[in-house]
């Protein structure tokens, strides 16, 4: 019964929200946990991306902005940004009147928590060295001195290791990031609300 | 059915390694080409040969991806992966025979070989096509070397 209430309060809530935004001719497009997306913070995506030529759908717009949100509170969280000052934590954080100064910073935690994921993904050892084994024509720099046995596990130096784990997740990452915005969705119970 | 048609293909495989005189040896890994000699490393790569390609005649992706080396299993998203090998299902392998076996570096064999395969709604009787393949030696187990642009793009 509790939970009925709950759900009420929340769409009451909802509403309250979007009766306010709509006096000021904005939209609430999605919710989750500690956070709401506004139509306004969508223009401003468009903004952004219209300077470059690029446009896309309305659905695109909205998962682009709330992966931008969802990441950056991630990157907040794990303070991969280092420390903040107080005023930039608020505002990345919970909801404030999207600038475009917001928006940049926003944009550099949503690419450090990218850089986070790709870098925590794990490859194994055997897979970085069965794949230097297997294609020496790919793996040679121009520095090697190339003898009859040169592929060898033992001549897997550091910086091959970490060029080959880059060629390895490349097909990945388009699948890696669709995951993680899939699972921050779950843990931070997204509801998009309107197809703006 | 499918479990009919890998025994069948490894019986087939076997009978043309011994008549074409494909050595089954267990000796040690010598990295020594000898001309037209046709000589396996050992027993594990001949035997993995033989499953690998077994399975890939029916598009057996899950054991498959068993067999492949373990780069693959990073760089290939496994429903896309079965989707590229069940694209064998519908053909028939009748034969396969080995044309070269070559070792690169003492991590590394080439295998060339020659398969006949008929494809079940194909008019025409079979048709021949030559495989050349790879296969790494990663912790003391041989493995399949997959490279195809479809997981591959520098190739």
């Amino acid at each position: 019964m509790s939970g009925m209430y709950k759900s009420v309060s929340l769409y009451l809530f909802l509403m309250l929200i979007n009766a306010a935004s709509a006096i000021a001719g904005d939209v609430v497009v999605a919710t989750g946990d500690g956070f709401v997306v506004y139509s306004r913070d969508i223009d401003v995506l468009k903004d952004v991306y219209g300077t470059t030529g690029f446009e896309t759908s309305s659905k695109e717009y909205t998962d682009a902005m709330l992966k931008i949100r969802l990441f950056a509170k991630e990157a907040l969280a794990l303070k991969l940004g280092g420390p903040l000052v107080a005023d930039d934590s608020g505002a990345l954080s919970e909801q404030t009147e999207m600038t475009m100064d917001i928006f940049q910073k926003l944009l550099q935690m949503y690419g450090l928590y990218v850089s986070y994921i790709y870098d925590s993904y794990s490859v194994s050892d055997a897979a970085i060295e069965s794949y230097y084994l297997s294609f020496p024509e790919k793996t040679t720099r121009s520095g090697d001195v190339l003898v009859n046995d040169f592929f060898r596990p033992d001549t897997l130096d550091e910086e091959m290791k970490r060029i080959i784990r880059a060629k390895l997740i490349k097909n990945r990452k388009p699948r890696l990031l669709a995951d993680e915005f899939k699972r921050l969705s779950d843990k931070y119970h997204v509801k998009v609300l309107s197809g703006y | 059915m499918i479990a009919k048609k890998v025994i069948y293909f490894l019986a087939v495989f076997i009978l043309f390694s011994i008549n074409t005189g494909c050595a089954l040896k267990n000796t040690s890994r010598l990295p020594v080409n000898k001309p037209g000699s046709i000589e396996w490393p050992d027993s594990q790569l001949k035997d993995r040969f033989g499953e690998y390609w077994g399975y890939r005649s029916v598009g057996d992706a899950t054991n498959i991806l068993k067999l492949e080396a373990p780069y693959v299993k990073v760089m290939v998203d496994p429903e896309r992966y079965a989707v590229f090998i069940s694209a064998a299902k519908n053909s028939a392998w009748n034969s396969i025979r080995i044309e070269s076996i070559e070792w690169r570096n003492q991590n590394l064999v080439l295998v060339g070989f020659t398969a006949e395969i008929k494809d079940e709604n194909s008019t025409i009787r079979s048709r021949e096509v030559y495989f050349s393949d790879r296969w790494v030696l990663v912790n003391e187990k041989w493995y399949h070397v997959f490279d195809d642009p479809f997981i591959n793009p520098d190739k």
